[in-house]
C-alpha cells in the first residue's frame, strides 16, 4: 500500500506511529511545508516532498500511484484543497483532519467521505470534564457515523428515573446501558443516582432521535416532581 | 445585460465572506451568474455555531473575526486567475463597476483593484494615527485612506504572495505590490458609501495595531527600512 501524507509538525508523529503499525509497512511519502517534519522523515528514511502552495502539489506525478492520502494539517481550507487535489489524482481513500465539524459537508462535497473531526473529540473531552446534566455525543466510528452519547446524572438524580423507562423509548437500532460511578453496570429497575452514566450507542441521527426521546421523559419527571414539592394543582392538565 | 460573455473573457471564482447570519441576500443572485464566476464561496468568520444556508459552498473559518485570513484562503481555494472577494453584509454594492474592473483586470490594465471602504469611525481614526502615519513616512500606498475595503478584485496570485494580517490583508497586499511591481498597478476607488462592521472599540484597536506592526514587519523584510527604523515606528505605533 502507499500512502501520501500531507502533515504539519504538530500531527506528524501521531500519524507516522499508526502508519507504522500497519502491516505489510506501507511505502509513506510524507509532504509538509515544515522544516520540523523533513528531519523526522530524513531520520526514519521515508521519502519527503517539501511544498510551499497546495498548487504546487499537482505538479508531483507519483501522486497518481498511491492508495491512500491524508490531509492533516491544521486549516481546514488547506485541507479542502488538499483533498481536491488527491481526489483529482484519482487516489480512492483520502482522509482528512477537520477542525470545524461545520466544514465536514464541505469535505463530503470533495468527495471524502472518511473525516476525522478533531472539533468533536476535544470538544466532547472537555465537556466529560466540565458537564454534568447534560448529553455529550463522540463520534467513535466516523466512516459509518457511530456515535455514543454520554449523560452523567448528577441532579436529576432525585427524580427516581430507572433505566427500564428510557429502554421502553427506544429504536431497536439503538442500544442503553447505565454505569454507576466504579463502573459497573446497573439494573434497569434501580433508579438512576447521583453519579451514574446513561450510555447510548447507534447510529448518530438514531441516537439524536432518541436523545430528544430521552430529554421528554426528563422533562416529565421533572414537572412531578416540581407538582409534588410545590403543591399546585393544575386543573386544564399539563401546560 | 447582466452576465455578458465577452470573447476571450475568463471567468473569476468568488469568495464572499461574511460575519453575520443575517447578512443581505441581494448579492447572492449576481455571485450565482455562471458566466461570471467559475465558482464561489462563502466564508464564514463569525461566531455562530450555527450554519448559514447558501446556495454556494460554504467553509467556515476556525479563528473567528480574523477578516485577513479570508484573503489567504480564498487565494488557496481559488483556480481562476482572478479572485473577486466581496463582502457580503456590504449595502453599497454596483455589479456593473465590477464587472468593467473584471475586463480592467483581464486585460492587465492593474492587478488589484479596492473600493467601498468598510470601515467605522473609530476605525478609520486609529488607522489615521497609526498605519495611514506611516505610509506618508515611507511614501507608499497615498491611496489607501481607509483600514478595509468590501470589495476587493484581484490577481489570485497576490494574495499567495504578500503577507496578511488579522483584519485588512488588502491594505498589505496593496502596499506589496506597489514595491514589487509598481504604483499604478494598484487601483483604489475611496466611494462615498462606506460599510460599517459590528466591532467592538478595543477590538478595532487590536486590529489596526497588528496592521501597523505587520506592515513595519514587510517593510523591514522587503529591506525598505533598516531595524533601527523600524523600531522608531514600532515605538510610534505603541504610543
Amino acid at each position: 500500500m502507499k500512502v501520501f501524507v500531507v502533515v504539519n509538525k504538530k500531527y506528524a508523529k501521531q500519524v507516522l506511529d499508526v502508519l507504522q503499525l500497519l502491516s505489510p509497512r506501507p511505502s509513506i511519502t510524507l509532504a509538509s511545508q515544515d522544516d520540523e517534519v523533513e528531519v523526522m522523515a530524513k531520520i526514519l528514511g521515508v521519502e519527503f516532498v517539501k511544498f510551499k502552495d497546495v498548487e504546487k502539489l499537482y505538479t508531483f506525478e507519483k501522486l497518481e500511484e498511491f492508495d491512500v492520502a491524508i490531509a492533516a494539517l491544521d486549516d481546514d481550507v488547506y485541507n479542502i484543497a488538499i483533498a481536491r487535489v488527491a481526489k483529482s489524482m484519482g487516489i480512492p481513500i483520502v482522509i482528512a483532519f477537520v477542525h470545524n465539524s461545520l466544514n465536514k459537508e464541505e469535505m463530503v462535497r470533495e468527495g471524502v467521505r472518511n473525516v476525522i473531526d478533531i472539533e468533536n473529540i476535544v470538544s466532547s473531552y472537555l465537556k466529560q470534564f466540565l458537564v454534568q446534566d447534560s448529553w455529550i455525543v463522540m463520534k467513535i466510528i466516523p466512516a459509518i457515523n457511530f456515535v455514543i452519547a454520554l449523560y452523567r446524572v448528577v441532579k436529576r438524580g432525585v427524580l427516581g428515573v430507572n433505566l427500564k423507562m428510557f429502554i421502553d423509548a427506544v429504536d431497536r437500532d439503538v442500544k442503553v446501558f447505565a454505569i454507576d460511578k466504579t463502573g459497573s453496570f446497573i439494573d434497569e429497575y434501580k433508579p438512576l443516582e447521583n453519579g451514574d452514566t446513561i450510555v447510548v450507542i447507534g447510529l448518530e441521527d438514531k441516537v439524536l432521535k432518541t436523545l430528544t426521546e430521552f430529554e421528554k421523559i426528563f422533562r416529565k419527571y421533572e414537572h412531578y416532581y416540581t407538582m409534588k414539592y410545590t403543591d399546585i394543582h393544575r386543573l386544564t392538565g399539563f401546560g | 445585460m447582466p452576465g455578458v460573455v465577452r470573447k476571450g473573457f475568463q471567468r473569476v471564482t468568488a469568495i464572499a465572506y461574511t460575519a453575520k447570519r443575517d447578512f443581505s441576500r441581494g448579492v447572492l443572485g449576481f455571485l450565482s451568474d455562471r458566466d461570471l464566476f467559475y465558482d464561489t464561496y462563502v466564508f464564514f468568520y463569525g461566531v455562530s455555531r450555527e450554519r448559514i444556508y447558501t446556495r454556494f459552498r460554504t467553509v467556515y473559518l476556525s479563528t473567528p473575526y480574523a477578516r485577513g485570513y479570508v484573503f489567504r484562503y480564498g487565494s488557496v481555494l481559488t483556480y481562476t486567475p482572478i479572485t473577486f472577494y466581496l463582502n457580503l453584509e456590504s449595502k453599497c454594492f454596483d455589479r456593473k463597476i465590477v464587472e468593467e474592473v473584471f475586463e480592467d483586470i483581464n486585460s492587465g490594465f492593474y492587478s488589484l483593484y479596492l473600493s467601498t471602504p468598510f470601515t467605522s469611525d473609530n476605525m478609520r481614526k486609529l488607522y489615521n494615527d497609526k498605519v495611514y502615519r506611516l505610509l506618508k513616512e515611507v511614501g507608499l500606498g497615498l491611496d489607501l485612506l481607509y483600514p478595509s475595503y468590501s470589495v476587493v478584485i484581484g490577481k489570485s496570485r497576490v494574495f499567495k504572495d504578500s503577507p496578511y494580517t488579522l483584519w485588512s490583508s488588502e491594505i498589505l497586499a496593496a502596499v506589496f505590490i506597489e514595491i514589487a511591481v509598481g504604483r499604478d498597478r494598484v487601483r483604489v476607488v475611496n466611494s462615498r458609501c462606506i460599510d460599517v462592521p459590528d466591532l467592538r472599540p478595543e477590538v478595532e484597536k487590536l486590529f489596526i495595531e497588528r496592521l501597523a506592526l505587520d506592515f513595519i514587519a514587510m517593510l523591514l523584510d522587503k529591506k525598505i527600512i533598516d531595524e533601527k527604523k523600524a523600531m522608531e515606528y514600532v515605538e510610534m505605533v505603541k504610543s
